[in-house]
């Protein structure tokens, strides 16, 4: 950027300059609180891997009780995950055992369905056979009826053609 | 619950002398059939008064003889109802009658062409067999002819619960051809269901293992014929396990072999069943040392 600032015409060349200038101390104080937050302490925990690997710094007892508590996170989390785990395959399980016994139970119903319908049209056909019946019996009362007439007429007209042969 | 017993042995003797009552022409031109009537009448208030002084045994016997008694009367539903009764309380004191009086009942009923319920009673025999009274083959045989009524009313879901019990007991008693054969047609016949596919990996799973106890490369070729059939199951952690297992067995790697079942097994785990097959499994890469 120095090198362009110093080709720009002489009237742009102070403006630059500053800018510049400015951009530089900007980049020195970034460059120190970067340094600043890779040595310690930390808020959130991560640690600076040159400073841990990079040979020379020695590890705070603080990185060492972070790095404690992470690993115990992480085994817990991986507990946590294989729990789930197993409890979603006892699901699984569970699950196809319930299909399994709605595909039963689905059998079952549609037997039972056809079964009604079968009874239901048997029932049809008996009541057809009893009125049936109770007609007939009807019919066969009348007939007795009109032959129980006849019987008495012809009792009737036999008496009275022999007390009229009498007198 | 003493006087409820004595309530119903005075029954039993009252129905008891109905019956003697029958000897004697009148007796039976005039009230033949009521006395009939009342004494199963009777047999049957007895057996329920038995039942709620919980003597299994005294009630079983009543509702058998009333059971008799519809029988020779021509009641063929009311008998095999009695039959039932009867079995109910026998299966809580002594198993073998409770057989017995289911047996006369599939009898009644085959002869009604009542097959559902031969069916299901066939069932509950195998299921006594079973658990009280432990008789592996007996029990086998009434699975098997259960299922059999079971295809023949057209309920093919009952009928796969007992052939999977047939073949669930056909590999314990070492007759893998049959059990191989069993789990492969219950799951083809499932994978055409969308409710029954879900279940297929598990059939396939136990066919395969069962293959493994007869011969390895017969294994191998099934597992790819399943995969063929049937995507969804490479993605298992059954057929990574049988992977692994088929790898050690060739290997004749025992411990590698353990190390692969303890793994799914602390996951997921293994029934009574596959530990048995598995063991044997395991004995077949011990006793074999040159098995390539």
């Amino acid at each position: 950027m120095e090198l362009e600032v110093r080709e720009v015409e002489a009237s742009a060349r102070p403006r630059l300059r500053t800018r510049v200038d400015s951009y530089r101390t900007e980049l020195g104080r970034l460059s120190q609180e970067f340094v600043k937050v890779r040595s310690p302490p930390f808020q959130d925990g991560f640690f600076g891997q040159d400073d841990l690997y990079g040979g020379g710094v020695s590890m705070n007892e603080e990185q060492k009780l972070r790095l404690l508590d992470n690993s115990e996170r992480l085994e817990r989390t991986g507990r946590h995950l294989t729990t789930g785990y197993r409890i979603i395959l006892e699901t699984e399980e569970i699950g196809s055992q319930v299909l399994q016994d709605l595909h039963a139970q689905r059998e079952t119903i549609q037997k039972s369905r056809s079964r009604l319908r079968e009874t239901d049209a048997e029932l049809g056909r008996s009541s057809r056979i009893v009125s049936g019946m109770i007609m007939r019996s009807m019919q066969h009362r009348l007939i007795l009826f009109g032959v129980a007439v006849v019987f008495v007429i012809v009792i009737v007209l036999s008496i009275y053609f022999t007390f009229s042969k009498y007198t | 619950m003493a006087d409820n017993e004595q309530k119903a042995m005075q029954l039993m003797a009252e129905a008891e002398k109905k019956l003697n009552s029958l000897i004697g022409f009148f007796g039976s031109l005039f009230g033949g059939s009521s006395k009939v009537e009342e004494a199963m009448e009777c047999y049957q208030r007895a057996a329920n008064m038995f039942k709620m002084a919980k003597k299994w045994g005294a009630a079983g016997n009543a509702f058998c003889e009333a059971a008799s008694l519809h029988a020779k009367a021509g009641n063929k539903h009311d008998a095999a109802t009695n039959y039932v009764d009867a079995a109910n309380c026998f299966k809580k004191s002594d198993p073998n009658e409770a057989v017995n009086s289911l047996l006369k009942v599939i009898e009644i009923y085959t002869d009604m062409g009542r097959f559902t319920m031969v069916a299901k009673h066939h069932q509950s025999i195998a299921e006594l067999y079973e658990t009280e009274a432990v008789d592996l083959d007996r029990a086998v045989q009434h699975y098997e002819q259960a299922a059999d009524y079971f295809k023949g009313e057209e309920s093919n879901s009952s009928a796969n619960k007992c052939m999977l019990k047939v073949a669930q007991y056909a590999a314990q008693l070492e007759n893998y051809d049959k059990a191989i054969q069993i789990y492969e047609q219950v799951a083809f016949s499932s994978l055409e269901s969308s409710l029954l596919k879900y279940s297929c990996k598990g059939y396939f799973f136990r066919a395969a293992l069962c293959h493994l106890c007869v011969d390895v490369l017969n294994a191998q070729h099934a597992l790819e014929h399943y995969q063929e059939l049937y995507p969804a199951f490479q993605d298992s952690r059954e057929y990574k396990l049988l992977r692994v297992l088929i790898d050690h067995m060739e290997e004749q790697n025992v411990d590698g072999f353990t190390e692969a079942v303890k793994d799914y097994d602390s996951i997921s785990r293994l029934d009574q069943w596959y530990t048995t097959i598995l063991l044997r499994i395991k004995k077949r890469v011990e006793d074999n040392p040159d098995l390539c």
